[in-house]
C-alpha cells in the first residue's frame, strides 16, 4: 500500500463525498403493480440535486410529467415529484449502488411509492426495481424498455441509445399492468421487508379476499412483527 | 498502472452487451490501511445501535455477528488485511446514515430512510486523503454507516438452517454484503443485467437476497478478486486477439494471454482457465499463452496464480477473471412464424436462435424485398388491405455474419392462419419474390405517440 503524492488531492477534494449501496429483495412484475401507490409513463422534465439540513448526503428530486396512468390518484399532465439517493452539488457528489437515476429528456414508466415522511413525496419501488427507461423504436413507434442505459450529461439523448436485437416492448408490460389492475389482482401474500403496517395488512386482507390459502405460519410472524414493532425496539 | 479491465470493457460495451464482474462504487474509495496511528481510521472500529435487531436474541449476538461479518472479508478472504474492532453503543433512534465521526450500524430504520424491499442499506465518507493499490487510485474512506429496514425478521446460522425457517433473512449474510460495500465495493451484476454466471449471482455482492439463505454470507472467488485489487496482492493480464481478428467474431476464434511485468515478482504458478471445458493450462513462468475458441459461446477467461509474498504471512492464492470478454458466434439462425389475427393483419413473432449473448445485434424485416422500407424491430405487425401474397424477409446479422429467411404470407379476413420458417428448410430471397413483392399493397400500421 502506497500513499498517494499531494498532486492528486484535487482528485480527493472532487470525490470526498458520501456513497452508498443497498441489498433488496426481488420483486414480480405483479408485486411491483399491486405494491406501488402510482404507476405511470412519464417524461422526466428536471432533476435537482438537494441536501436536507444539517444532513451530508445528497438526494435528487426528479420532476415527472405524466403522460399517462396506469394505476394510482393521477391524471395525465400532472406532476409527481420522485426523490431519490444520490446527486451532486458543486464538487459534492453521493452516489448510491442500486438506486434509479433520473435524467431530464429521459421518458420512463415508474412504479412508485410514497416516502414514509412528513414532506412525503414520491420513491421508486423497489430502487432500480421499478423504474423502466422507454426507448422509441424509429422504424415502428413502438417504445422499448430498457433497465440499464449509460448516460453521461444532464440531458438525456433518447434517439442516441442503441437497442439490442432482442426488444422487450412496454406494451406488454403496460398490457399486464392494466390487466391486473383491472381485475383488481392480488399477487400471492409475503410479507415484504420494509413496506408499511397500512399496506401489509390492506396486502393481507386483499389475499384472504381473493381466496388465497395462506400459510398459517404468516399469521404468527405479523403478529411477532407488529409487537415488536409496537415496542419500538428491544 | 491502469487496470487492462477498464480499458477493454469500454471497448467492448460498443459491440456487445457485458456480463459484468466485480466493481467498485464509483468513483473507487477505500480505507488507508496504514492509517494506524492515534485518531487513525485503521483498523475499523465499528458501533452498532442500542437495540436487538428483530429476531436476534441479545446484544451480544448482535455484536457477534457483526464481528463475524468484518471477519470473513479478512479471514475468509487470500492475503485480504480487512480488519475490525468492536466499539460502544450508539444510540439507535438518533444514528442513521448522518455523518458522526463514526463508523456505525443502526436497525429498524430509524430515519425512514428505505423504501419497500430493501433490507439494507450502506454509505461511507471520504476524507481528503488518498490511498492507492494496484495501480488504483481510491479516496479515503473516513466514516461509514449501515442502516437495517424495518419490517424485517433476522436471523442466525441457527435460524436460517432451520427446516422450520420461514420469513426470516440471515443477518450474517446482509451485513456481510453491505460491509462489502463500505469497504469500497459495488455489486457483482447490477438489476437488468444478464447475470446467467453463477459465480457473480453467488457472490456475497449480488445485489437481492431471499429469506432463509445463507448464501452471501462467504465471499466468493468473485469477491475476492475485488478486495485484492483494492487491499491485497492482486494479478491481472492482457489479452489480445491473434493478427486480424477481434476478441468478438465468428468461430474460430484466437487471442493470446501475457501477465505484465509488475504482477510476475512473487507468482510461483500461473493457471489459465479459458471457459470453454478444454484442458487448463499451468505454467511456472509468466510466458505468453494462445488459446484457440472453436465453438459459439461467451467466455471469460480466468487466471489463477499461487504466489510467495511476506505482506500475505507467506504463500497467497489470487485470481482474475475477464468475465465474457471473448465472444464467439456462428452464423445467426434467423425463424419467424405468424399468425393471421383477421382484417389482413399478420402479426410476426419471430422465433430467431440468439444464441450467446451479443450474438445478434440486429433483426431486419423486408417486406416483399422493399429494402427502402425495411424495419429494424424485433416483430413487426403487417396490415394488409387485401388477402395478396407478400413475401417477409427476415434478416439478421450480429459478429458471426449475416443470414436471411423468406417466406410468403397470405394474409387472410379470417383470424387464426399461420405459418413458420426458419434457416434450414426455406428459399433465400430471389428475383421471383422481389418481384411479387412489388404487387403487393402494404403499408404497414406505423403507432407514433
Amino acid at each position: 500500500m502506497h500513499r498517494l503524492s499531494p498532486a492528486l488531492l484535487l482528485f480527493a477534494l472532487l470525490v470526498a463525498a458520501p456513497a452508498s449501496a443497498t441489498t433488496m429483495v426481488e420483486l414480480s412484475q405483479d408485486e411491483l403493480t399491486y405494491i406501488a401507490d402510482l404507476v405511470v409513463e412519464a417524461e422526466v422534465e428536471v432533476v435537482e440535486a438537494e441536501r436536507e439540513a444539517g444532513q451530508n448526503w445528497i438526494k435528487s428530486i426528479a420532476t415527472l410529467k405524466i403522460t399517462r396512468v396506469l394505476k394510482g390518484e393521477a391524471i395525465e399532465g400532472d406532476r409527481a415529484l420522485v426523490r431519490e439517493w444520490g446527486g451532486r452539488i458543486d464538487a459534492d457528489e453521493t452516489i448510491l449502488e442500486g438506486a434509479p437515476v433520473y435524467t431530464a429528456g429521459e421518458r420512463v414508466l415508474v412504479f412508485l411509492e410514497r416516502e414514509n415522511r412528513p414532506d412525503a413525496m414520491w420513491r421508486t419501488l423497489g430502487m432500480t426495481q421499478g423504474k423502466f427507461t422507454l426507448i422509441e423504436e424509429v422504424d415502428t413507434g413502438r417504445d422499448v424498455i430498457l433497465k440499464r442505459v449509460a448516460r453521461s450529461g444532464l440531458e438525456f439523448v433518447e434517439a442516441s441509445v442503441p437497442l439490442p436485437a432482442a426488444r422487450r416492448y412496454s406494451d406488454a408490460v403496460i398490457d399486464a399492468v392494466i390487466e391486473r389492475v383491472s381485475m383488481d389482482y392480488v399477487p400471492p401474500y409475503s410479507r415484504i421487508p420494509g413496506v408499511p403496517q397500512w399496506k401489509d395488512d390492506q396486502f393481507h386482507t386483499d389475499a384472504l379476499a381473493a381466496g388465497q390459502e395462506l400459510d398459517p405460519r404468516w399469521e404468527a410472524a405479523r403478529a411477532e412483527m407488529i409487537s415488536f414493532q409496537d415496542g419500538g425496539g428491544r | 498502472m491502469t487496470r487492462s479491465r477498464f480499458l477493454i470493457l469500454p471497448l467492448l460495451l460498443l459491440v456487445v452487451p457485458l456480463l459484468g464482474g466485480w466493481k467498485f462504487l464509483s468513483p473507487p474509495r477505500a480505507w488507508d490501511i496504514t492509517d494506524t496511528g492515534p485518531g487513525g481510521t485503521w483498523p475499523i472500529e465499528f458501533h452498532a445501535g442500542d437495540v436487538v435487531p428483530q429476531g436476534l436474541d441479545t446484544h451480544e449476538e448482535k455484536w457477534d455477528l457483526i464481528q463475524q461479518s468484518y471477519d470473513h472479508w479478512g479471514e475468509e478472504v487470500p492475503c485480504s488485511p480487512i480488519e475490525a474492532v468492536q466499539g460502544a453503543d450508539i444510540n439507535n433512534s438518533t444514528q442513521g446514515f448522518g455523518a458522526s465521526g463514526l463508523t456505525t450500524l443502526t436497525f429498524n430504520d430509524p430515519t425512514n430512510a428505505l423504501g419497500s424491499s430493501t433490507l439494507a442499506a450502506a454509505l461511507s465518507y471520504t476524507s481528503n486523503g488518498v490511498v492507492t493499490n494496484n495501480g488504483v487510485t481510491f479516496a479515503a474512506i473516513a466514516e461509514s454507516h449501515i442502516v437495517f429496514n424495518d419490517w424485517v425478521v433476522w436471523g442466525d446460522a441457527a435460524d436460517i438452517s432451520a427446516a422450520s425457517c420461514f420469513n426470516r433473512h440471515d443477518f450474517m449474510s446482509t451485513t456481510t454484503h453491505e460491509i462489502g460495500h463500505t469497504i469500497g465495493l459495488g455489486h457483482s451484476c447490477e438489476d437488468g443485467e444478464a447475470c446467467s454466471d453463477p459465480l457473480l449471482r453467488g457472490a456475497t455482492m449480488y445485489w437481492s437476497g431471499g429469506s432463509c439463505s445463507s448464501a452471501k454470507r462467504i465471499p466468493n472467488e468473485d469477491d475476492a478478486a475485488a478486495i485484492n485489487v483494492a487491499y491485497g496482492v492482486s494479478i491481472d493480464f492482457e489479452i489480445e486477439p491473434a493478427d486480424g481478428q477481434e476478441l468478438v467474431g465468428p468461430a474460430p476464434l484466437t487471442a493470446s494471454m501475457d501477465v505484465p511485468s509488475e504482477y510476475q515478482a512473487t507468482v510461483v504458478e500461473y493457471e489459465w482457465n479459458f471457459g470453454d471445458g478444454t484442458e487448463h493450462i499451468i505454467t511456472t513462468t509468466a510466458e505468453s499463452v494462445e488459446h484457440t475458441w472453436e465453438e459459439e459461446g461467451q467466455y471469460t477467461v480466468t487466471l489463477s496464480i499461487l504466489g510467495e509474498d511476506a505482506e500475505c504471512g507467506g504463500e497467497y492464492e489470487a485470481e482474475e477473471r475477464k468475465v465474457g470478454v471473448v465472444l464467439v458466434c456462428n452464423e445467426p439462425r434467423p425463424a419467424f412464424e405468424f399468425v393471421n389475427e383477421g382484417d389482413f393483419t399478420v402479426q410476426i413473432e419471430n422465433v430467431s436462435d440468439l444464441g450467446a449473448f451479443g450474438c445478434i445485434t440486429d433483426f431486419v424485416w423486408i417486406l416483399d424485398g422493399d429494402e427502402d422500407s425495411a424495419l429494424r424491430t424485433y416483430e413487426p405487425t403487417y396490415v394488409f388491405d387485401d388477402n395478396s401474397s407478400h413475401t417477409v424477409t427476415l434478416r439478421a446479422s450480429g459478429p458471426g455474419g449475416e443470414t436471411e429467411i423468406t417466406q410468403t404470407i397470405d394474409p387472410t379476413k379470417q383470424s387464426g392462419e399461420g405459418c413458420s420458417a426458419s434457416v434450414a428448410g426455406t428459399e433465400p430471397v430471389g428475383l421471383l419474390a422481389l418481384l411479387i413483392g412489388m404487387m403487393g399493397l402494404v403499408p404497414l400500421a406505423r403507432r407514433r405517440r
